[in-house]
């Protein structure tokens, strides 16, 4: 992401009032420094108004990352001191006495700037342009990070045993059951809610995602969509009344059942264990408890 | 036909069940990284490339996981004190204020009332003239007044031309944060609890601990009471409490001068006394989960809660008046003194480290 915006000079008159406002100097950060930060931060952006955007930065943050970029001892007093706890703290909160906390542990070496190139270190600070805090950018690194170790290692498990035991959970309640159309009708109702789904709006889908397949609180899903979590509920409660509509009017329309048919598809769906959730590392369990 | 309620139900069980398949379209573009993801949830996005990210997102797992990852993460914002603006700013006009609609009304106004000066008890006309329990009152309306007190009008004219505290000078009634919130904010909307002086003639009768009682009724009256016998001033003409809420809503504390603690775990249907740490003048409270609560106080109280029952006292090392907390978690939190310094524990409470 870093570099893709057209290139546009940044006045050295703002560049000084910035340098001021951000308190650079207290890290030893020279004004070229942090004139070429806030030029990537602008390139990394498109904003239309180059001003507003950088004056909108978070300045002292920025310049704190040039001077742990830099190596200025100063600044990385001050960014260890304040902000190791922050990210520990996320680190718990991500996966209670797991290997999160090594996650956190070895970001600083990347912050820090272990590997040169030519003659320069390259710190992971140079990714941090200033758009939200540096808290916020290290908690969003470590959520990167431990989602990805997350992904990594599901795929390294084997699968669970048992394609048998699927297909034994399958039949059970179908076997069960007198009606022949059982099995039809779950399978109707499975794709016309997930056409319904499909159908809706991004804003929508990634609200039922966070509740349902994230399994978020309604509070956490408002923090992802900014959203009062009564808002949030009340959306909810909404998408899901338009996504019963859309499956009775699908599989009115596109199967030809009538009302009795399509009550019948909710009352078996409902009943049916449903397929086995093999995208496990979206599963709960996979987690810290949601209500943390 | 099945009712709209049981239909809803349907379709929230089946979204439970299909919820892996809330995923199956690949989400456009490549992942949201990380610094945009930290401008996300920062509020620094905006416009297009905020929608460009949400629809990545609305069918990207991985970025999903991001999502709830710093969802999950995000710090609580900050309690302010609520006591601090109300006691300043507001407390001392509004008790005036209050006790002259009271004289006014039980004095002057009073349907075939005698002359202010030959007004022989004032207690049993307060008594009369108030109604032993008040119902909760909005803050946002003009008080509400029983239908049945024949001072219905003059009261509720006098209670509108008091001054009333300004919805900036409250602290951001957010419930998706866990802080503490002024005057009862229940389900989102906001409350105060007005209660009367208590009625000079009316022993305060203890309650047993762990008594259920329903909030519109009884529970405002009751803490009106302990109020009073924890010697508020004057009896307490305005009593504010603080409301703590969970992550789980249903799950809630309240807090009262000086040192009721009730806890709901309907959702403010009704409510249980809870048996807090002795001697505490409670200020704040924060729940980062629905059976822990971390709850502070003047004079370092700090008090905590882990199974969502009994209360237990921290040590803290000052004095100090506590006008805040932040809890993490059972073992985590952050608290502010009056003066604004912050002491951190990452034990419980067991120790705490003054952060710089």
């Amino acid at each position: 992401m870093e570099g893709q915006g057209p290139i546009r000079h940044i006045p050295q008159a703002l560049v000084e009032r910035l340098y001021h406002d951000a308190r650079a100097d207290r890290w030893s950060v020279s004004i070229e420094r942090f004139a070429a930060a806030l030029q990537a931060s602008a390139d990394n952006a498109d904003a239309p108004d180059i001003g507003r955007y950088l004056k909108g930065l978070h300045l002292e943050d920025l310049a704190l990352a040039c001077g742990c970029a830099a190596g200025e001892e100063g600044a990385w007093e001050h960014f260890v001191r304040e902000h190791r706890p922050v990210l520990f703290r996320a680190a718990d909160a991500l996966r209670p006495g797991g290997d999160a906390r090594e996650l956190a542990d070895s970001l600083y070496a990347d912050l820090y700037g272990m590997q040169e190139r030519a003659g320069e270190r390259r710190s992971l600070f140079r990714y941090f342009h200033g758009r939200s805090s540096v808290a916020t950018w290290l908690r969003a690194v470590l959520a990167q990070r431990v989602v990805d170790a997350a992904r990594a290692g599901r795929r390294l498990e084997p699968l669970p045993e048992g394609d048998d035991s699927i297909e034994s959970t399958r039949l059970a309640v179908p076997a069960a059951s007198p009606d022949p159309d059982r099995t039809r009708y779950v399978a109707l109702l499975q794709r016309a809610l997930k056409n319904a789904v499909a159908a809706l709006s991004a804003k929508d889908r990634l609200r039922l995602a966070c509740y349902y397949t994230q399994e978020l609180t309604l509070a956490e899903t408002g923090r992802v969509l900014r959203e009062h979590e009564a808002t949030v509920s009340r959306h909810l409660a909404k998408t899901r009344r338009a996504l019963r509509a859309e499956v009775e009017r699908r599989l009115a329309a596109e199967d030809r059942l009538n009302d009795a048919q399509i009550e019948r598809c909710f009352e078996y769906a409902l009943d049916d264990p449903g397929p086995l959730n093999l995208g496990g590392f979206l599963r709960k369990e996979s987690w810290s408890d949601r209500s943390i | 036909m099945k009712k709209q309620s049981e239909r809803d139900q349907s379709i929230d069980a089946l979204l439970r069940r299909q919820r892996e398949h809330l995923v199956e379209s690949p989400g456009t573009g490549p992942c949201v990284d990380a610094e945009t993801l930290a401008a996300w949830m920062d509020g620094a996005l905006s416009g297009d490339a905020l929608a460009a990210a949400e629809h990545h997102a609305a069918g990207c797992a991985r970025c999903q996981m991001m999502l709830a990852s710093m969802a999950r993460t995000a710090p609580e914002p900050a309690a302010r004190p609520w006591w601090r603006p109300l006691t300043v700013r507001w407390l001392v006009p509004a008790a005036a204020a209050a006790i002259a609609a009271v004289v006014w009304v039980s004095v002057a106004h009073a349907p075939g009332a005698p002359a202010p000066a030959a007004t022989p008890a004032p207690a049993d006309r307060t008594q009369a003239a108030v109604p032993a329990d008040p119902p909760l009152v909005a803050r946002d309306e003009a008080p509400r007044i029983p239908a049945s007190s024949p001072d219905s009008e003059p009261k509720a004219k006098a209670a509108a031309s008091a001054p009333r505290p300004l919805r900036s000078e409250r602290p951001r009634v957010d419930s998706t944060s866990d802080s503490a919130v002024l005057d009862g904010v229940i389900g989102g909307q906001s409350r105060d609890v007005v209660t009367p002086p208590p009625p000079a003639a009316e022993p305060f009768v203890p309650r047993p601990i762990a008594e259920t009682v329903t909030v519109a009724a009884e529970s405002s009256a009751l803490v009106g009471r302990l109020a009073g016998r924890g010697g508020g001033a004057g009896g307490g003409i305005v009593t504010a409490t603080v409301q703590i809420l969970s992550p789980e809503p249903a799950f809630r504390w309240r807090l009262s001068t000086p040192a009721v603690i009730l806890r709901s775990i309907d959702g403010g249907l009704t409510w249980t006394l809870q048996a807090g740490p002795a001697g505490f003048v409670l200020t704040a409270g924060s729940s980062p989960a629905r059976d822990v609560c971390w709850i502070v106080g003047r004079a370092g109280a700090v008090g905590l809660s882990t199974d969502g029952a009994t209360w237990q006292r921290r040590p803290f090392p000052e004095a100090a008046n506590l006008a805040a907390v932040r809890a993490i978690d059972a073992k985590t939190a952050v608290v502010t003194t009056e003066d604004g310094r912050q002491f951190s524990t990452v034990d419980g409470g067991a120790t705490w480290a003054r952060n710089p």
